[in-house]
């Protein structure tokens, strides 16, 4: 029910967001009358298409499990998806201690992205305001510094997640490192990779969790064994 | 989304309001870090397109990067001598048209995922083992912060590493000694973006 309402309301305000998009072109074209011809118009589709059709259906569906409904609507329509929505979205899990893909996950990765978005338009907003003039002022080893903020961001989560489930989590690392190491000197493309990545996550997911649930079985079958060993 | 209705799922999914506000305070602390190194490219972006548009092209979806990739694309085409203000207003147009147009093939994209993911997702909860399920969905978000750290790390310059190992070494140890501490946790990651940032200035 919840993800049919996120669904209702995430298409209405995703379909406002793409009319809002045009509306700077709209009214550089009313105010001083110029526009791409239709020839340049299609140059544009087809150059933009090139670079990004691919992503543009991948990259979605590749954060999609992580995200739920709600917070992929949010998310894709406030963009910084890889470097912000989604280290968000996981502090939220982690602080209410919900896992993703749950219908509990979800409802906090909602939450988690709306308040992302809140604090960095009001960064933005502020930001912007301010202008060039303040963050000119900043010397550049600060400035320089900004470009660590990501690999931080990542170092902490995925350690976060090792130490959640060692036994399950870390063949879950490796092999994504691995499968990495290996695309890189094939040239692969960063949104092929992701996926690539992620479908081995899934592989090495299923045999973790085959192993981790034999030996559950194991266990609770052993009690049985033994007792008949003793008779 | 309404908050209402987001609360009353919530509430209905037992997560009491103290765990909502813990999980909104962890995020709006995540996302500072992440914000403000959004506005070293606000700047660069400014110059090149002026204040409103390299604000909301911020706020929506695309990075940085791409935009300004976008904007320098799209400047051959212009048909007006170079230097005047004809070429700039043209250039200018065709810019935001280009991006507008990203805009929306992101948003198609999003919209076909949620469409697909949702049915996907009931199809799974109903047809498949709800544990093997769980497993997946947490395997997926591993994998794909596995993909963004060492793409973020892989064949760079030594500060990068630096960063990511401070990083998660700083939260390993605020799970380790203040892991009961409530207030602590919803600041851990904040705090480990801040301890692998400086870390790196510092040393790498």
């Amino acid at each position: 029910m919840f993800d049919k309402k996120c669904l209702r309301l995430g298409l209405i305000t995703m379909c406002i967001a793409m009319a809002a998009s045009m509306l700077p072109g709209l009214y550089v074209y009313f105010r001083y009358g110029i526009i791409p011809t239709g020839e340049q118009m299609g140059q544009i589709l087809s150059m933009l298409a090139a670079s990004f059709l691919v992503g543009w259906i991948v990259q979605p569906l590749t954060f999609y499990p992580a995200m739920g409904v709600g917070a992929s609507c949010m998310s894709w329509t406030s963009g910084n998806v890889a470097g912000l929505r989604m280290p968000c979205i996981s502090a939220g899990q982690k602080s209410a201690g919900v896992e993703p893909g749950t219908p509990e996950g979800n409802v906090v990765s909602t939450m988690s992205a709306a308040m992302s978005t809140f604090v960095v338009v009001i960064i933005l907003t502020l930001a912007t305001l301010l202008g060039a003039s303040v963050l000119g002022v900043l010397p550049a080893s600060v400035t320089n510094a900004f470009a660590y903020i990501s690999p931080s961001v990542f170092g902490a989560i995925i350690v976060n997640y090792a130490m959640s489930n060692l036994k399950q989590n870390l063949p879950l690392i490796i092999a994504g490192i691995a499968v990495y190491i290996i695309l890189q000197p094939l040239g692969v493309s960063s949104v092929w990779a992701t996926l690539i990545v992620l479908i081995s996550g899934m592989f090495v997911s299923r045999g973790v969790y085959t192993v981790q649930s034999g030996k559950k079985k194991d266990k609770t079958v052993m009690p049985a064994g033994d007792a008949k060993a003793s008779n | 989304m309404k908050t209402t209705a987001i609360r009353k799922e919530a509430e209905k999914l037992n997560i009491s309001k103290e765990t909502q506000k813990e999980a909104m305070r962890a995020s709006a602390i995540t996302a500072i870090g992440p914000g403000l190194a959004l506005c070293i490219m606000l700047v660069t972006l400014m110059a090149s397109l002026g204040a409103p548009t390299a604000w909301m092209r911020l706020n929506d979806v695309g990075s940085g990067r791409s935009e300004l990739a976008i904007a320098s694309m799209v400047s051959d085409m212009v048909t007006a001598e170079k230097g005047t203000a004809e070429w700039d207003l043209q250039n200018f147009s065709y810019a935001i048209w280009a991006q507008g147009i990203d805009v929306v093939g992101w948003i198609v994209g999003a919209i076909i995922a949620v469409v697909f993911g949702e049915k996907l997702t009931k199809t799974m909860n109903a047809k498949m083992d709800q544990k093997w399920v769980k497993v997946l969905m947490s395997g997926c978000l591993i994998s794909l912060f596995t993909y963004l750290l060492t793409n973020s790390v892989y064949g760079k310059s030594i500060g990068y590493a630096v960063a990511a190992i401070l990083g998660g070494v700083s939260m390993y140890v605020l799970n380790k000694v203040f892991g009961k501490n409530k207030r602590l946790r919803e600041l851990s990651l904040g705090i480990s973006i801040l301890v692998g940032t400086v870390g790196a200035a510092l040393i790498g």
